[in-house]
């Protein structure tokens, strides 16, 4: 369990290749995805000689918009400034995809440049409906067949999947669906209000019967991992032989997005978009053609809003008995919910951290 | 002691029947991305349980 020193470490920083996205799922929180600003060569450049500077290595998750929406040969031409990077295994690149986009071409560099790949993908196609495309059509089918590629070319990839009204009541299929599909994990996100998305699940009852009954299908049978248990039962084991699941040098990840035009934000890349209140005036950092990627950390340290989100960690430390295994929840759920990052509890929380413990230890 | 820490310790003995056969599928091998993405996707916790498994593996 972190110690009362919270502070930050810079392990995992987001790309933004595009604003563009192909699809327009229902509970999508991405402002300007129908928008196709890009980010240049000179953006990327700006970052790998920033990331050249750093002592440790960091993962680049490139994140849209959907990255693949910027077209192959853009894609490429902002990747390739991080090579030097990614051979002296300084970077390591993994890509969040709706998967829509994947052909040949993507899964040859996929693995040019040895990507994980990440899919997002809510269940079965009746299950799967809120994730369509700009004319109101299901995406299900040309998910499957970018999946396809991916198996073609023996490329591992895990899974986010959505749940909300929609699918929240049937976790059997959900289960049964993701164990057939071949990825290696599915991590589960409940729906959240956050940046566009207006809408938050709130049956907090229904989240946790959710929970316990996949919970139930999966300790039966254990055939791909599922982030949320996995992560649930190495904290619970920690506790019970009176140990932390953490290093002794926890330090939150400052989580740096670089935005298409190259400005920065910092802890969350949902807060990557016009979002501001009285607090907050504004949650960019700087931008990567003005100061260096180390000046824009320097300079997050001592930002209002990223000191008022360890206020917040340690409010949540000193109040809530869930707090070793949460670590405090997500800076853009605290804004979102309720416009300050000092606050404790956010349905985040409720819905994804306590009520996957509570589903567990029930279900145990 | 937390009333959590105690439903926890309560269940010591079932997480010690159970926990062999699941760790090689929670700590399975998955490719690097492993859930460590952003939110519409992401957990970032997830990042920081991994350290953590990290230094448990050792």
């Amino acid at each position: 369990m972190p110690n009362s020193s919270l502070g930050y470490s810079l392990r995992n920083i987001v790309l933004q290749p595009t604003t563009r996205c192909n699809l327009d799922c229902s509970y999508c929180y991405l402002p300007f995805r129908d928008k196709n600003r890009r980010m240049s060569s000179a953006t990327a450049e700006k970052v790998a000689e920033g990331l050249k500077e750093l002592a440790t290595p960091v993962t680049i998750v490139w994140h849209g918009g959907e990255p693949l929406a910027t077209g192959l040969k853009h894609f490429e031409s902002i990747v390739q400034p991080f090579e030097t990077l990614r051979v002296a295994s300084h970077v390591e690149h993994v890509i969040q995809t709706n998967a829509t986009l994947i052909d040949d071409g993507w899964c040859q560099l996929f693995r040019a440049y040895d990507f994980g790949v990440g899919i997002s993908l809510d269940g079965p196609k009746h299950l799967n409906r809120n994730r369509v495309n700009w004319a109101n059509h299901e995406s299900f089918d040309r998910v499957i067949a970018g999946l396809e590629r991916l198996k073609a070319h023996k490329i591992d990839f895990s899974v986010i999947a959505v749940v909300n009204e929609l699918n929240i009541d049937v976790p059997d299929q959900i289960f049964e669906f993701f164990s057939e599909l071949g990825c290696s994990s599915l991590g589960i996100n409940i729906e959240e209000f956050e940046g566009t998305n207006r809408k938050n699940y709130r049956n907090r009852q229904r989240v946790q019967q959710f929970w316990g009954r996949l919970f139930k299908l999966w300790l039966a049978r254990p055939s791909f991992k599922i982030r949320e248990f996995s992560r649930a039962l190495f904290w619970m084991e920690a506790v019970s032989q009176d140990k932390s699941w953490l290093p002794d040098d926890f330090r939150y990840d400052i989580f740096p997005t670089v935005a298409v035009d190259g400005d920065v934000v910092m802890l969350a890349p949902e807060l990557n978009g016009p979002y501001a209140n009285e607090r907050y005036p504004s949650f960019v950092i700087g931008n990567i053609h003005n100061l260096s990627l180390s000046e824009i950390i320097s300079r997050a340290y001592a930002t209002h809003y990223v000191k008022d989100y360890l206020k917040g960690a340690s409010n949540c430390q000193a109040t809530c008995e869930y707090f070793s295994f949460c670590l405090a929840g997500s800076a853009s759920n605290k804004f979102f919910e309720h416009g300050d990052l000092t606050c404790t509890t956010t349905t985040y929380c409720e819905n994804g951290q306590k009520a996957v413990v509570d589903a567990v230890l029930e279900s145990l | 002691m937390t009333t959590l820490e105690t439903k926890i310790l309560d269940k010591k003995k079932r997480l010690q029947r159970i926990l062999p056969d699941l760790k090689p599928v929670m700590f399975k091998p998955m490719g690097k991305l492993s859930g460590r993405t952003p939110k519409c996707d992401h957990n970032k916790m997830f990042d920081q349980w991994q350290q953590g498994f990290n230094q448990y593996g050792k």
